[in-house]
């Protein structure tokens, strides 16, 4: 075991250079760098820069480099725990991920708890009631969590919201708690704002959730081995504990490795849409802006939790299925 | 006897001074020296007042008292409507630093500054501005007693410092921008005393005021630095090592990077909030990627009438939003007080329906622009040489206007909101011209294809589209960038115009960067951008030269006609050209008012600009208890900076 799990950390931090050098080659690809962005922005909103000012700007920042110059500097500052600076906001790489880090985390596990609550109450109670009326209401429910896009689903709460109440409810807090320490109030006004997140990313979660363990069971509940153990009169609630639930869960566990990217990057255009101060806008933004070290140490970051999940799911799968010992 | 003749000396030398910047009436919203303020008005301002919060801390003895705070000769800005009240938070929304645009029109002071159309320059941080008569030496007084928001005096200590130590400094300003070296040749600098430099150049340079307003004349950047301030960072001052490493602390690998983006840089202000400044309000240390805030300036040195002074608002907010829809929605809940910035007429009737709900109004501003959506046709295009040829043509080009049914796009896009024209300078700037707005621009479907018939484009047998003289398929690329709403469709309508005239039409709607790179390089055929700033044309040529529809001419000019391409000599191309270098040198006003009609003729006949719409509203949301915003001004950058031409100091709430 102590082999296998140390052969996959090596192959990870392989994984992980590539994929470094593969994200940084990527923002490269298209034309201009993040001055020109700049400016162009800067055209839309009606200023302008003069080309003085921005060859100067080029070789302030580097740009005037070859990309592998670029390349080997960024990664020689991340083996010293620096992800470089940030060129849009003028910041260390590092000071802005800290920044979201909790907000992400915060709403991303909330909406997993949720999913997985709600989602395996239904799951288990759909494919033990199969063809019930209960069971119908939860397929349509499934279905329509997982057809309406998250983003979409967002915007008609908030919208719905204002247009009953005339409040927006988007962002963490009410505007006049901005920069106030944390009171009951504040804390109340939070939740009021978070269960809109936490409900959109629950249910489409909890949407998948529902169909894989639904469909589950029902192929395991009948298998012969069930069969025999009732036969032998073993209670029909150990039984299905037991057995069928824990190989039902086995392609949930496979991906559970997938959620703790997840968890970090949260789901992006949702957090636009909602206004979330969370990873995943910055994200797009630094890649919009080709803020290089900031999209660069953002991908390699929900890499970082990619391999390290797909390691988990690995470990686990190991030992929740006695069929997948390692060769 | 001698007092008398002193003082009539005194008076000859002042109106000289007012001559160059100020005006001669009290108008509201405007600018003037403490001094001409009294002379115009007879009324004496003998007492100033400060915010309660600052008097506080003038009573705990953490400030000195405003008289001491304010220059001996402050500004005074005469409300739009009454005389305020001290307090509140303004709340806006911006998009992150990228939008430092959205705090700086608001907050940036000039050397001079515009009036609020555009039309004449008023003192700002100069106190007055003299030009010689051969329009190359210029005495600038900067306001005695006027301070850094630090407390420390601002003289020409500073002007010395940035001239010497930054501006000739090849690591802080590695190539010298344009505006300080007509020519070729930087300016001499001539320290007179505290308060009194020259500015002395090789050759006349007239439109030198224009840039003092602008980008020439940016206080803390330019001329006036806070250099007791950026001294602690200057090798010159604390020698290199110490310099190098005060860098390395902080994440830069040179003190040049770091001196620069703290201290130098339009956003420096908004990054770091240890710098001193000259503006109403300045970076507070609570402001967070979340939300930009910035708090009054103790030392600003404007006062309204009564003496009291300014800003009248405490704080403002920028509200970090992800994008224009939550910007919006922030707007019509009323969580904004006052913003016109990222709201587009494409708003407006969202804007208008939620008036009640979200408790404001809504006030317009009339855009500078002459057409929002413009096709811009390059002249420099050469990547398909016959095509290239087809754009040169001015029948085609005439052609290609006079095929658009403006008014209908006019209705369907902008809801009958702004005026249909011909890309061309809009009503109450200085160069209006009725000709030119009209040019072409009537809906004239047959006279287009004679045109087109004329250059030799011959129909397909089967008459579905026109041939190029080489018997290709003749079909046009126009690329856009969409910053709103209406582009997209306005593009999609004129598509389907010029196919009725037989032009194939293929609509690339492209990533702005991409956008700004193609067209650097010259290869679009027709891109798609507003023709803007209609203000100041003479002060910032870039849309009459061709920085869209001649880009690589442009490079060529601005380069000091070394790189690019050059216009070729004798067509109209190469008058414009000819005319503005005349226009360049031209001392007086009323013979360059003379040469910008001649390039207006030019443009009048070859409309290499086709515009459809333009004139547009601004929409500014307002909230009900937020007074002194005026309806009905222009919107335009850079001259006037909208809203700095509302006077946002002299905001207040009821």
């Amino acid at each position: 075991m102590v082999a296998y799990i140390l052969r996959r950390l090596i192959t990870a931090f392989i994984t992980l250079w590539i994929i470094s050098i593969i994200s940084f080659v990527i923002i490269q690809l298209p034309p201009g760098d993040f001055l020109t962005s700049y400016i162009a922005q800067l055209k839309v909103s009606g200023e302008d820069v003069d080309i003085a000012t921005i060859e100067a700007l080029k070789k302030q920042y580097g740009l005037d480099k070859p990309i592998y110059v670029q390349y080997l500097k960024w990664l020689w500052g991340i083996l010293h725990g620096d992800f470089g600076y940030s060129f849009s906001w003028k910041k260390p790489v590092n000071e802005l991920l800290w920044n979201r880090l909790g907000v992400t985390v915060l709403v991303a596990t909330l909406s997993l708890i949720f999913s997985w609550i709600f989602g395996f109450i239904i799951g288990m109670y759909s494919a033990v009631h199969p063809y019930s009326i209960g069971d119908y209401l939860a397929t349509i429910l499934g279905y329509i969590g997982l057809a309406v896009p998250n983003f979409l689903l967002a915007l008609i709460l908030m919208w719905g919201i204002y247009s009953l109440t005339g409040i927006n409810l988007s962002g963490l807090h009410s505007v006049k708690y901005l920069n106030t320490p944390m009171t009951i109030d504040k804390f109340l006004d939070i939740l009021n704002h978070l269960w809109i997140p936490v409900l959109v990313l629950g249910t489409s979660g909890m949407a998948g959730l529902i169909r894989t363990l639904r469909a589950n069971l029902l192929d395991e509940l009948h298998k012969p081995y069930v069969e025999a153990a009732l036969s032998k009169g073993l209670p029909e609630n150990k039984v299905f504990w037991k057995y069928p639930l824990r190989i039902a869960m086995i392609p949930f566990i496979s991906t559970v490795g997938w959620s703790l990217p997840w968890i970090f990057s949260g789901a992006t255009i949702t957090a636009i849409v909602l206004n979330l101060p969370s990873v995943g806008p910055l994200l797009l933004n630094a890649l919009k802006n080709q803020d290089m070290y900031l999209a660069g140490s953002l991908v390699m970051f929900l890499s970082f939790f990619t391999v390290i999940g797909t390691l988990i799911s690995d470990i686990l799968l190991a030992w929740v299925d006695p069929r997948i010992r390692f060769e | 006897m001698f007092r008398k003749v002193l003082w009539s000396l005194l008076v000859v030398i002042f109106t000289a001074q007012i001559l160059a910047i100020g005006l001669n009436e009290i108008v509201p919203g405007e600018y003037y020296n403490l001094t001409d303020y009294e002379r115009l008005t007879g009324k004496k301002i003998t007492k100033f007042n400060e915010s309660p919060m600052l008097k506080e801390m003038v009573e705990k003895g953490l400030l000195p008292p405003v008289e001491e705070r304010l220059p001996k000769n402050p500004v005074v800005v005469t409300p739009y409507e009454s005389i305020g009240k001290y307090g509140g938070t303004w709340n806006r929304a911006w998009y992150g630093l990228s939008d430092e645009w959205n705090a700086g029109r608001i907050c940036y002071e000039f050397m001079v500054i515009s009036d609020k159309a555009g039309k004449s320059l008023l003192p700002d941080v100069l106190e007055s501005l003299e030009v010689s008569k051969d329009g190359r030496e210029y005495t600038m007084r900067i306001r005695r007693g006027l301070k850094w928001s630090d407390g420390e005096p601002v003289t020409t200590k500073d002007v010395e410092f940035w001239y010497h130590d930054i501006l000739l400094n090849e690591s802080l300003t590695p190539s010298i921008p344009s505006v300080f070296q007509p020519g070729g040749k930087v300016f001499k600098l001539e320290i007179v005393d505290d308060y009194t430099f020259k500015v002395i150049f090789e050759e006349p340079y007239p439109l030198f005021p224009f840039a003092l307003a602008g980008d020439g004349g940016r206080a803390g950047i330019e001329f006036v630095v806070p250099s007791h301030y950026i001294k602690k960072f200057h090798p010159k001052y604390i020698g290199l090592e110490q310099a190098e490493k005060i860098a390395k602390e902080n994440g830069y690998s040179s003190w040049y990077q770091f001196v620069s983006d703290k201290c130098l840089q339009t956003n420096s202000w908004l990054v770091n909030p240890d710098l001193p400044i000259l503006f109403p309000w300045k970076l507070s240390k609570e402001s967070s990627e979340r939300a930009l805030i910035l708090e009054r300036n103790p030392y600003y040195f404007k006062v309204d009438p009564e003496g009291n002074q300014l800003p009248y608002i405490d704080r403002i907010i920028f509200h970090y939003v992800e994008n224009q829809q939550m910007l919006l929605m922030k707007a019509i809940s009323g969580e904004i007080d006052m913003q016109g910035r990222h709201l587009t007429v494409a708003d407006y009737s969202i804007l208008a329906a939620n008036r009640e709900k979200g408790g404001y109004k809504l006030i317009l501003a009339r855009q500078a622009v002459g057409s929002a959506d413009t096709l811009m046709i390059n002249q420099n295009y050469t990547d398909d040489p016959v095509i290239g040829e087809i754009l040169r043509d001015p029948r085609f080009r005439q052609a290609i206007s006079l095929a658009v049914n403006r008014e209908e796009i006019w209705q369907l896009v902008y809801q009958g909101l702004g005026e249909p024209r011909q890309a061309s300078f809009v009503k109450g700037v200085k160069y209006y011209d009725p000709e030119w707005e009209k040019a072409f621009a009537e809906y004239n479907p047959e006279r287009a294809n004679q045109l087109l018939d004329e250059m030799g484009l011959k129909w397909n047998p089967s008459r579905t589209y026109r041939l190029r003289p080489d018997g290709k398929k003749l079909e046009i690329v126009i690329e856009y960038t969409t910053p709103s709403q209406t582009r997209e469709k306005t593009m999609e309508m004129v598509k389907s115009y010029l196919e009725k005239v037989g032009i194939s039409v293929i609509l690339k709607p492209i990533d702005r960067s991409l956008y700004v790179t193609r067209l650097e390089a010259g290869q679009l055929q027709i891109g798609v951008w507003e023709f803007d700033r209609n203000i100041d044309p003479v002060g910032d040529p870039a849309h009459i030269l061709g920085s869209q529809w001649a880009p690589l001419t442009w490079q060529w000019y601005n380069s000091g006609k070394k790189t690019g391409m050059p216009p070729e000599e004798g067509t109209d191309m190469w008058k414009l050209y000819e005319i503005w270098d005349q226009i360049v040198k031209e001392v007086a006003p009323e013979k360059r008012d003379e040469l910008m009609k001649e390039i207006i003729n030019l443009h009048k006949k070859n409309i290499w600009m086709v515009g459809f719409v333009g004139a547009l509203p601004q929409p500014i949301v307002v909230k009900e208890n937020f007074k002194n915003v005026p309806q009905g001004l222009l919107w335009d950058f850079p001259l006037i900076r909208s809203p700095k031409n509302f006077r946002p100091e002299q905001f207040y709430f009821e």
